[in-house]
């Protein structure tokens, strides 16, 4: 009970106090340990990387026990051990193959699979916008002026990319505006939850 | 060499099947779309596990306390590394990740999750106070001399002085209304209610936008990948 609950709520709080407190310092010794404890969450953070690649690899193996995509659960597990194998045995160099592989066969696949979001974003677009009402007419008539505005269409008809441009930088400003306020008020509630023990949702059941 | 397979065996050519291979699920899924796929997550995983190590882990751990340490008890040779022993208290959260191996002793893992949570939680108070509400509401009010952060607008889109003023107190308008609106411990009715409808109208403007830009954004990436593929056929010899 001690070591599974009490003491990560003691962790939790005298961390974030020190955390809280760290910024209205201004001494050089103060400065020297919050860069000391920022290099320590660094080292910590990263070791998560282990349960996020073992949770894959036992996924993989468990896909090949059950016979199921076994082909692709190999091409998974050859391309990940070669990879890492590559990376940390023949370095991460600009010129390594390590970084040949990425630019070549991992670019190309991310920049394709949010390339193909284009043609499902306006199969949906089609079919979700309708000017049922005035809210729902004027996220249309935006969202328009702004695709036209921002293409080629916009170089010829200066009005409208006139009214993108105004558009994005105002009332689309302010509105991301009013909610990064918002967004800024619930990291500051939740922090405090958090550190006063009030929220316990990350400790699990 | 012959030119065409040096033009068939290069990076390119790997770059452009494996683009028509995630392109063929447009018709359906089928079994090229599936390996370019899996291969793409092993792939991904592998590179952020070796950056991670190379990046995170080696400066921030392994090079100020575990290698001098191994060195020390002979397990590695070298050229002796000083040793840092408070990274023995980063070590200790870091290795407590590993006791998920043993479920008997698995809620240790919270340790590390604390000392992140804790100290991010206390570190995320004061700096969010500054950048999302302190820095946002300076940016919004309007000033009696000049109109801060718009002024750029006019260097930038060359817009007159009047619409600059105009827009500078629209925004200050519609960020009130856009908070108005998500503020709920006051019922919206009455003057108050049209002022938050306000905000939801502001709101749906924003979200026209950003979805336009998401929309472009994509076709840009797109047009890039056919683009690609153009060069490479172009690329085939005659």
């Amino acid at each position: 009970m001690f070591l599974s609950r009490t003491l990560p709520m003691i962790l939790v709080f005298v961390m974030g106090i020190i955390g809280f407190s760290l910024y209205f310092i201004p001494h050089p010794a103060a400065r020297q340990f919050e860069n000391t404890l920022s290099q320590w969450s660094i080292a910590i953070g990263s070791f998560a990387i282990f349960l996020a690649i073992t949770s894959l690899i036992r996924r993989y193996i468990n896909n090949i026990k059950r016979g199921k995509d076994v082909f692709y659960s190999i091409v998974a597990l050859v391309a990940l051990f070669g990879m890492a194998g590559l990376g940390l045995f023949a370095g991460i160099d600009e010129k390594s193959l390590f970084q040949k592989i990425f630019i070549n066969v991992n670019v190309p696949l991310d920049a394709t699979m949010f390339s193909l979001l284009a043609f499902y974003v306006t199969s949906a677009a089609y079919r979700a916008f309708r000017a049922r009402n005035v809210e729902a007419t004027l996220l249309l008539v935006t969202a328009v002026v702004v695709i036209l505005g921002i293409s080629t269409i916009g170089d010829t008809q200066v009005w409208l990319r006139k009214t993108a441009e105004w558009i994005m930088n105002v009332p689309n400003l302010a509105q991301k505006r009013g909610i990064l306020i918002g967004v800024g008020l619930g990291v500051i509630a939740t922090s405090v939850k958090i550190i006063l023990g009030i929220e316990r949702n990350w400790m699990g059941g | 060499m012959p030119a065409i397979l040096t033009w068939l065996i290069s990076w390119k050519t790997l770059a452009a099947i494996l683009t028509l291979a995630i392109m063929s699920f447009l018709y359906k899924e089928n079994p090229f779309y599936r390996f370019a796929e899996y291969l793409f997550v092993g792939l991904s995983a592998g590179y952020g596990f070796a950056m991670t190590y190379h990046l995170a882990m080696k400066p921030n751990l392994l090079r100020p306390f575990i290698i001098p340490l191994l060195q020390r008890i002979h397990i590695l040779g070298g050229e002796p590394l000083p040793i840092n022993w408070w990274y023995i208290i980063p070590t200790f959260f870091a290795l407590c990740y590993l006791s998920v191996i043993v479920p008997k002793y698995s809620n240790i893992i919270r340790l590390p999750f604390a000392f992140l949570l804790g100290l991010g939680s206390g570190m995320a108070i004061p700096r969010s106070f500054q950048a999302a509400i302190l820095e946002q509401l300076w940016d919004t009010i309007l000033h009696p001399k000049g109109y801060h952060g718009y002024v750029d607008m006019s260097e930038k889109y060359g817009w007159s002085l009047t619409l600059v003023v105009v827009s500078a107190i629209i925004i200050f308008v519609s960020v009130l209304a856009v908070l108005a609106y998500f503020f709920f411990s006051k019922p919206h009715k009455g003057a108050y209610g049209k002022f938050a409808r306000f905000g939801i109208i502001i709101l749906m403007i924003g979200f026209g936008a950003s979805f336009g830009s998401t929309v472009m954004a994509r076709f840009s990436l797109l047009i890039g990948r056919l683009m690609f593929l153009l060069s490479w056929i172009s690329g085939f010899p005659h």
